[in-house]
């Protein structure tokens, strides 16, 4: 298992420098069935991210771009009168693919916005009345301009919500953007990357996380940091119980990618901020503190071990 | 006198012993208990069948009050567990009005297996709230304090306490759980804000696509919404179109310290306020100038809390303070 | 319509079922209206809490009051006594309903269930009432609970449960409390309870009077011996003496006759005719628990001697109580079996008094006493003759055909089937005939021997009548006339002396010892009776002597400082336990063993100025300790290891190892290493 992590990291490496640990929670959220929503600014490798995780497991890719004109048919796909045939077609959208890119998703209005949420939630599309499946493993990278942009539509908490964690690329280290200037363009190196995995594989993976062992001690521990951002005063609200689910999933799935058969501390800090920081909100002391920030004091705030 | 300088020595010695802190658990160095007024009722019952027992020399009704005795005695020990262990946490506040009832929310919480009812919060002139922790671990209390003065208000010691299970004891505490309510200067209609001065210089018309005035026709989109079609035009044969309306952004106002001179200064800030409320309930924008102070116009929630706790918080410069006196 | 106070549901519940259960036990001394009243303004009060009807207005209040108290008033005669004042305070319990408006009335009307309670133990003092007792507080105190939980509290089994809970707690603290506390006497006189029918041997004896006390199986006494228990024969308890005879009922003589002085004698108020009894030998102390019997005598062996205070000894020669007897009495008795009464010729109004007979009754026994008195020769024979009489063909039956006028004729010549009473009756009367002093006396012969505690439990049934003869040179000797029909009953008890078919009729078809046959019913029963009569001796009869001898035997010395401490002491023990149990279950759970033990190791590194922060996790923790001190890298990294694999891989098999590491481990520089 970790060595097949580590293999598929190893070849998503090639492409993207110096993302490991994105990589590594983007594969978490991939293994635990989960949604992504990646928030950066253009340029730091979202695509990249997207298309070399859909090669490396094998999966079919499309992208999205997001622009304040799209249609929901635009995505969903529309049914068209066939002359010859005489009757109705259906032209499947986009999102009739297995990793979806849907590129800076706050660009388009909040109409579209919900299709394809909708979508993500149902596992499924509905037009014009005929309801199709969406294919197995559907997994949905949604990327997103930092909200202070102009021009956005911010996603409401309800559809932030979602997806199962919000991570940053971030910059790249210098080491890596220098190899990045010295190498090719990391885009022509995709084509190379193969299939680690088989689809059968995958869904080994996916549902052995059920099997992941959570002791009482850690779930003392969940609870502890679910109830720090209920009641600190620091939360206007603190962590649903379906972002306490996604929590503790996401941990179960970060603790078998590292070969472990049961959940540690460290699993659920390292996910916390990816997992937790886009559904819980400051307080109304507009001291601007973001989620991580949240996260941040809810981690140093709660005792690991208990008293 | 005397009474009083007790009673100051008394709160005094209070304060030291219980300091302003939030969370606090209750334990036995805040927690004090002495028999309620239904135990001293309770004791004389007691009493008397001692007295009856006694006289006809009769084991049982004696050994009755003895049990009742006991009941007496064990009661207090339950009593005061039923506010041991407790925490209670300040969690937030909603500001007030002068004159309204502000909210406080406390978290009542414990740990350990045991079960707590009937812990009875408030303050002494507020609303009393129950508080029972029955199967769960924790529960919130909304409590209701009213206010007199604008500005931060310390609701002083809230009282905690509780006569549960026999209503024989009453164990009870005074905590200072460090809570501030703001508290916004009482709304009071007075005068007109002079229309001359509501003109602000930047006022435009904005077009945009909002619903309050019909700005004309365009073509209609697929997804637009089926209400806006303009179905005369449509039965015409020219088409689907859509009814156009916009919004009209208004004018800015200022809201002026200088406005209701003829007050004095709670004067003005009542006036004020009543103002900002009758404003933020328009889609207008609004700025506030006080002697010192300047808000830039703004809408919205936070805007109107904004503009209301500066009214709150307002303290005259020395200057300011003067020509009110005069 | 002013806004009225709604007591919680689950108070007014509880309320309603404490009371209930507090006035069931009045019920059958109650006068049927007030049971009526009661259902009827129960119903009312649960109208009212269902907002149907509304609370009465005050001129109803005062009609119910007035109504009440002056039925109770008319029906009882009297307000000072013991029934009309719980009738009284019932009346109250109940009226108190339809005034519960505000939380303080409520706990008027529990402090009365308190109260009513208590007066049940007034009349019945068994153990089941007790324990019924006991449950009416349970139930009280639950609905003292519910009256301070939280309103809408929807778990009403909590309350009682609580309650029950509560209850225990204190009898730990009871039982000290009743056993220390110094018991003072009556502080002032008391109305007892009066209308109880009088029970066992009544002040006069006619045939059939002992027949019918046969037939039941009521307790009368329990006695234990302070020595051996002397054998059936032996257990003649005299209870009254009978030396009139009207023709047709024996009675006790005159009081008037008696020319000696006053006829009762107590050790502060001798008598010179207690000369005329004289004992020798050895004596039986033993202790009698007695049943209300609502009549002054007492039973004892003959011939008593020392007794306990407030009894009183009769000319004839047995005990009196100073008042009737109308609740249970403890007493304790010496007695000399080997006495000689009244051994001096009596004089002539003492022979007047024993020899009294009716004129006009009984002609031809008083003629065949004659006759036969002569053939005999001496006062022996003549007993003799007639005991030989009695044995020919008579029957002792307990369903003796019934007498005419010239009773003990037809008896003796006649029926010739008779009980106790009838051989007793008609023996005394021969003997008279005769010119021989002789009286009848009552009480009870026998007693089953309990012998899981050794003592005897006396029955109705064992009631029985004998004859006393009054011999030249010995006084008077102890003759009875049923042993020569049926001995088996003095020697072993009434049952055995019936036929089997008769002795089914001896006390009722349900009373247990009717079924003796059955072993481990009559086990039981044996069993049953033992509990009770510990109960009576040790806990009813608990009194300042018994607690003297407790706090003796405890205390070494008894000195109020020493019984304070001893309260103190134990109280203090008791309401510990309690303060634990109510205490500690509000405090955080304890952390696990193994939690314990990293946090033992975490406190280790601290003091070596390596602390933990509250959100670091194990392994960051030991990675950031084994950058800062690589000597204790290994031994970290292991215990931490143990730590996770115990803590979150559920390996709890590793604890002790973990503990093992933990105190191996320190982390203070070894400079000599």
């Amino acid at each position: 298992m970790e060595i097949l992590v580590r293999r598929i990291v190893s070849e998503i490496g090639k492409v993207l420098l110096g993302k490991e640990h994105q990589v590594k929670l983007a594969l978490t959220c991939l293994f635990a069935r989960g949604h992504l929503l990646i928030e950066d600014l253009p340029g730091m490798g979202k695509t990249t991210l997207a298309h070399a995780l859909a090669n490396v497991l094998g999966l079919r890719y499309n992208r999205i771009q997001f622009t304040s004109d799209l249609l929901p048919a635009d995505i969903l796909g529309v049914s068209v009168f066939d002359k010859n045939a005489g009757q109705f077609e259906f032209h499947p959208g986009p999102i009739f693919t297995q990793v979806l890119l849907a590129d800076e998703i706050n660009r388009t209005t909040p109409k579209t916005q919900s299709a394809l949420l909708e979508a993500m939630e149902e596992g499924q599309v509905t037009v014009e009345g005929e309801t199709r499946a969406l294919p197995d493993n559907f997994f949905v990278i949604a990327t997103q301009n930092p909200v202070t942009q102009s021009g956005t539509y911010p996603l409401p908490e309800s559809q932030l919500d979602r997806f199962l964690m919000r991570i940053e690329l971030g910059y790249p280290d210098r080491d890596a953007e220098r190899a990045l200037f010295k190498g090719e363009d990391p885009r022509q190196r995709l084509s190379q990357i193969s299939a680690c995995v088989t689809p059968v594989q995958l869904g080994e993976l996916q549902s052995d996380v059920e099997n992941v062992q959570v002791a009482d001690s850690l779930l003392d521990y969940l609870q502890r940091l679910v109830e720090y951002t209920r009641v600190s005063s620091a939360f206007s609200y603190g962590i649903s119980p379906r972002g306490a689910l996604a929590l503790l999933r996401c941990a179960k799935t970060w603790a078998l990618l590292h070969g472990r058969r049961h959940v540690i501390p460290e699993d659920l800090q390292t996910v916390m901020p990816s997992v937790v920081a886009h559904r819980v909100r400051d307080a109304a002391d507009y001291d601007d503190q973001s989620g991580y920030a949240l996260v941040e004091r809810a981690l140093n705030g709660v005792d690991v071990i208990g008293s | 006198m005397a009474v009083k300088y007790f009673q100051r020595r008394f709160w005094r010695w209070v304060r030291k012993r219980l300091p302003a802190q939030s969370p606090q658990t209750l334990d036995r160095f805040k927690l004090f208990i002495f028999p309620s007024a239904a135990g001293a009722g309770f004791l004389v019952v007691t009493l008397l069948l001692w007295l009856v027992g006694t006289n006809y020399e009769n084991n049982l009704v004696i050994g009755l009050a003895f049990l009742l005795t006991s009941l007496f005695v064990v009661s207090i020990l339950h009593t005061f567990g039923n506010l041991s262990g407790v925490t209670l946490r300040a969690l937030d506040s909603v500001p007030a009005f002068v004159g309204e009832d502000a909210e406080v929310t406390l978290l009542v919480s414990a740990e350990g297996g045991r079960q707590y009812e009937n812990i009875l919060l408030g303050w002494p002139d507020g609303s009393t709230v129950a508080a029972n922790l029955l199967d769960s671990r924790e529960t919130r209390c909304k409590l209701f304090v009213p206010t007199r003065e604008r500005g931060w208000m310390d609701p002083g010691r809230l009282l905690v306490e509780t006569y549960y299970p026999l209503g024989l004891m009453r164990c009870w505490t005074w905590l200072d759980l460090d809570i501030r309510v703001l508290v916004y200067p009482r709304p009071i209609y007075g005068g007109k804000v002079p229309p001359a001065e509501a003109v602000a210089d930047d006022g435009s018309l904005a077009a945009d696509h909002g619903s309050e005035d019909f700005n004309g026709l365009k073509a209609y989109r697929p997804g637009e919404s089926l209400r806006h079609i303009a179905w005369k035009h449509y039965a015409r044969g020219q088409g689907l179109h859509t009814k156009d309306f916009t919004a009209l952004v208004d004018q800015r106002l200022w809201l002026d310290w200088e406005f209701f001179d003829r007050f004095d200064k709670e004067g003005r800030l009542s006036r004020l306020c009543y103002w900002v409320l009758e404003i933020s309930k328009t889609q207008n924008e609004y700025g506030l100038r006080l002697p010192g102070v300047e808000i830039r116009p703004g809408k919205g929630l936070e805007h109107k809390q904004q503009v209301l706790k500066a009214l709150a918080l307002f303290a005259p410069p020395a200057r300011a303070a003067r020509q009110v006196a005069a | 319509m002013k806004l009225v106070y709604q007591l919680p549901r689950n108070s007014l519940a509880w309320l309603l079922v404490a009371q209930a259960a507090a006035i069931a036990p009045h019920i059958p001394r109650l006068p049927v209206w007030l049971v009526g009243a009661w259902l009827f303004v129960v119903a009312w009060r649960v109208q009212v809490f269902r907002g149907v009807w509304a609370f009465p207005g005050a001129p109803v209040k005062a009609l119910l009051v007035i109504v009440c108290g002056a039925s109770l008033l008319f029906g009882y005669g009297r307000f000072f006594g013991l029934e009309p004042m719980v009738a009284l305070l019932l009346a109250a319990f109940v009226l108190k309903l339809l005034e519960m408006h505000r939380r303080r009335d409520a706990l008027v009307v529990i402090y009365l269930g308190f109260f009513t309670c208590s007066t049940q133990l007034l009349f019945s003092t068994t153990m089941p009432a007790a324990v019924y007792a006991l449950l009416c507080v349970v139930l009280l105190t639950a609905a003292l609970i519910g009256l301070n939980q939280s309103e809408g509290h929807k778990q009403p089994l909590r309350s009682v449960q609580l309650a029950a809970k509560l209850v225990l707690q204190c009898l730990p603290m009871m039982v000290l409390l009743f056993l220390v506390l110094p018991r003072l006497g009556a502080l002032w006189s008391v109305p007892m309870q009066q209308s109880a029918a009088s029970t066992g041997v009544s002040d006069s004896m006619s045939p059939g009077d002992i027949t019918r006390l046969a037939r039941s199986g009521g307790l009368a006494f329990r006695v234990a011996f302070d020595g051996a228990v002397p054998p059936p024969s032996q257990r003649y308890w005299r209870g009254l003496v009978f030396s009139r005879f009207d023709g047709r009922r024996w009675s006790q003589a005159r009081i008037a006759g008696f020319r000696d002085g006053p006829v009762l004698a107590t050790p502060d108020n001798p008598q010179p005719w207690q000369r005329l009894v004289e004992v020798s030998g050895s004596s039986r102390t033993y202790e009698v628990i007695m049943e209300p019997s609502h009549q002054p005598w007492l039973f004892a062996l003959a011939t008593p001697r020392d007794y306990s205070t407030g009894i009183s000894l009769t000319r004839d020669f047995r005990l009196v109580y100073r008042e009737p007897v109308g609740k249970r009495l403890r007493y304790r008795v010496t007695s000399y079996p080997d006495y000689r009464l009244e051994a001096q010729p009596l004089p002539d109004w003492r022979l007047r008094q024993e020899l009294q007979l009716p004129d006009d009754f009984n002609p031809r026994a008083r003629r065949q006493a004659q006759e036969w008195y002569r053939d005999a020769g001496s006062t022996e024979a003549y007993v003799e003759r007639l005991l030989d009489y009695y044995n020919s063909d008579f029957t002792y039956t307990l369903e003796p055909p019934p007498l005419g006028r010239d009773s003990v004729d037809e008896f003796l010549w006649g029926t010739k089937r008779g009980f106790c009473e009838h051989f007793a009756g008609s023996f005394v009367f021969m003997l008279r005939a005769a010119g021989v002093p002789a009286r009848v006396v009552v009480g009870y012969l026998g007693g089953e021997l309990n012998p899981l505690e050794g003592y005897l439990q006396v029955r109705q049934y064992d009631a029985h009548a004998w004859a006393e003869v009054w011999l030249r040179g010995r006084g008077w000797v102890r003759v009875d006339p049923t042993g020569a029909v049926a001995p088996e009953r003095i020697e072993a008890d009434l049952r055995s002396a019936l036929s089997e078919q008769e002795s089914q009729l001896v006390s009722g078809v349900l009373a247990l010892d009717r079924y003796r046959a059955i072993a481990w019913l009559n086990r039981l029963r044996l069993q049953w009776d033992a509990l009770n009569y510990r109960w009576h001796r040790r806990v009813l009869g608990y009194d300042s002597t018994m607690q003297a001898g407790l706090l003796r035997q405890l205390l070494g010395e008894v000195s109020p400082l020493r019984v304070a401490l001893l309260v103190i002491g134990v109280g203090g023990a008791i309401l510990g336990l309690i303060a634990l149990r109510v205490l500690l279950k509000g405090r955080k759970p304890r952390p696990s063993p193994a939690t314990r033990q990293y946090q033992r190791f975490v406190r280790k590194l601290s003091r070596a100025g390596l602390a933990r922060a509250p959100g670091e996790p194990p392994r960051d923790f030991a990675r950031r300790v084994a950058t800062r001190r690589p000597d204790l890298e290994q031994a970290v990294l292991a215990i931490t290891d143990l730590y996770e694999r115990i803590s979150y891989a559920g390996q709890a098999a590793l604890v002790p190892e973990l503990r093992r590491s933990v105190a191996r481990f320190t982390a203070t520089r070894n400079l000599f290493r």
